[in-house]
């Protein structure tokens, strides 16, 4: 308990809050007050509160217990009673006492005085206009005195530079003694002392300077680390931020992007070798299709057209001709067409050839409008086939159905 | 209750967002540590006082060996409460 000189008071934990979290002090207050309430609140309903890294605050009911009256010595009884107990966090212990360990005062002292002689390195650099200056705070009946001298010494700056330079030099030497003074109440190391004097070396070598600099004040040093120390602070906690959802995201959307890459590869690869397998089929079975060239030239050459005269006789001798309309006089069968039914299923289940339904369409075209817009239930007459339009390899009625698959569709 | 419950519920009686409210929990953690670390005592308004407890080192016996070592000092966080808030919870 000796050790706990300073305490820090609601004010100043609410300031510094607002300064640490980057919101206006009564945003801090108003999260304060809320934080007492609610956890206040909550232990009387009997439900332990848990701050992270600082540790639970739960309510305890002490059971009742004998006693002895300290004055009287007669034995008492201890009712039962509940109370607040604390149990730190995980972590808070092992950190204050690795905090405590090497040498508990000393370090934090020197480094402080290291930062602050950091920043004053850097505002001396930077303050050579009088504006980043800042104003003078008399902590000790003694500063206060020295400010008044220089007040003296700044209404005198207008005078000649040799009065300026005597009077810093007088400065100088009060200065230091100050600083002496100062380093015998806090305690602070020899840097310091370093630190301001060759601050009043370069301020000598300008003497424009008001040496408004000198007597900073412990508190203005301890604001200066307070607040680098927030700095980085803020900055760490900057970097900190991971949101487990993002990651999650990312990762299932490239996972994603990745199996549709994959699978349109894939799919171009099963092309490519679905188009080298018919190709080696084709090199494999060169009889058929050899057959097919030898068949073919033969028709389409020289004789093509003797023979489709010939077919066109024979057509006319049936009574079918292929360029015009044919009439079909016998029928094989009558049927309705079923639901989802098309004429190409018929002609498949009279003919065995899916193409030749152009002539069941040819032959009900008097009630039919589209061949594929046929209502359920019409009634279809197959047509009996003569020998030419019913085989659908000869390359004559191919190519008529061909035509005619074109006409009809195209309606 | 925990953290998260309890930032919510300040969250809700404040008014400001959840992430405000739980930005500001870090950051009052954070300070409390701090003060707590250079050994400042944290005084919560119409709570209680959080403070820093020298414990002094001390000789332990091992239940199980029976070997006595020597634990080093050690300091502890305490809370107080608050005289007001003792009372009425008595």
């Amino acid at each position: 308990m000796e050790n706990e000189t300073q305490k820090l008071s609601w004010v100043e934990l609410k300031h510094s809050i607002a300064r640490q979290a980057g919101v206006s002090e009564k945003t801090a207050s108003l999260f304060l007050h809320a934080l007492v309430n609610e956890t206040i609140a909550s232990l009387k309903q009997g439900e332990p509160v848990r701050i992270n890294k600082i540790g639970t605050f739960k309510m305890q009911t002490m059971a009742p217990r004998k006693s002895v009256h300290v004055a009287t010595g007669e034995d008492i009884v201890i009712q039962e009673y509940k109370k607040i107990s604390f149990a730190p966090d995980h972590g808070v212990k092992s950190q204050l006492n690795e905090e405590s360990e090497p040498a508990s005062d000393d370090l934090p002292m020197q480094k402080l005085n290291e930062q602050a002689t950091e920043i004053l390195d850097l505002l001396s650099d930077m303050g050579q206009s009088p504006q980043t200056t800042q104003p003078l705070q008399p902590e000790d009946t003694e500063t206060a005195e020295e400010t008044a001298e220089e007040t003296t010494v700044t209404e005198k700056t207008e005078d000649t530079e040799e009065q300026k330079e005597r009077e810093e030099e007088q400065l100088e030497e009060k200065t230091e003694t100050n600083i002496e003074m100062e380093d015998n109440k806090e305690e602070a190391t020899v840097p310091v002392t370093e630190e301001k004097q060759e601050e009043k070396k370069e301020e000598a070598q300008n003497p424009t300077v008001i040496p408004t600099f000198i007597p900073e004040n412990k508190e203005e040093r301890q604001e200066a680390v307070e607040e680098k120390k927030e700095d980085t602070e803020k900055e760490e906690r900057r970097k900190r931020p991971f949101r487990p959802w993002l990651a999650a995201g990312i990762t299932m959307t490239i996972f994603a992007l990745l199996l549709i890459g994959g699978y349109l590869f894939l799919q171009q690869k099963i092309e490519q070798w679905v188009n080298v397998i018919s190709q080696r089929i084709e090199q494999i079975n060169p009889i058929e299709t050899e057959d097919a060239d030898n068949l073919y030239p033969a028709v389409t050459e020289g004789e093509a057209a003797d023979e489709t005269e010939a077919a066109d006789q024979t057509e006319n001798a049936s009574g079918n001709s292929v360029a015009g309309q044919r009439t079909y006089t016998q029928f094989i069968a009558t049927e309705a067409i079923p639901n989802g039914s098309r004429l190409a299923w018929l002609a498949r289940k009279y003919y065995g050839n899916r193409d030749l339904w152009v002539f069941i369409y040819e032959a009900n075209m008097d009630h039919l409008n589209h061949p594929s817009k046929i209502l359920k239930g019409t009634k279809i007459r197959i047509p009996k086939l003569e020998e030419p339009l019913s085989d659908p390899d000869n390359p004559e009625t191919r190519q008529l159905i061909k035509q005619l698959e074109r006409e009809y569709l195209n309606r | 209750m925990t953290t998260k419950e309890l930032t919510n519920r300040i969250a809700v009686q404040t008014g400001m967002t959840k992430k405000q409210a739980d930005e500001l929990m870090t950051a009052t953690s954070q300070v409390i540590m701090n003060a707590l670390n250079s050994n400042q005592a944290v005084q919560l308004k119409n709570f209680g006082t959080l403070t820093v407890k020298e414990r002094a080192a001390r000789e332990v016996t091992n239940p199980k060996t029976g070997a006595k070592t020597l634990k080093a000092a050690q300091r502890i966080p305490v809370f107080r409460p608050n005289r007001q808030l003792k009372d009425e919870i008595r």
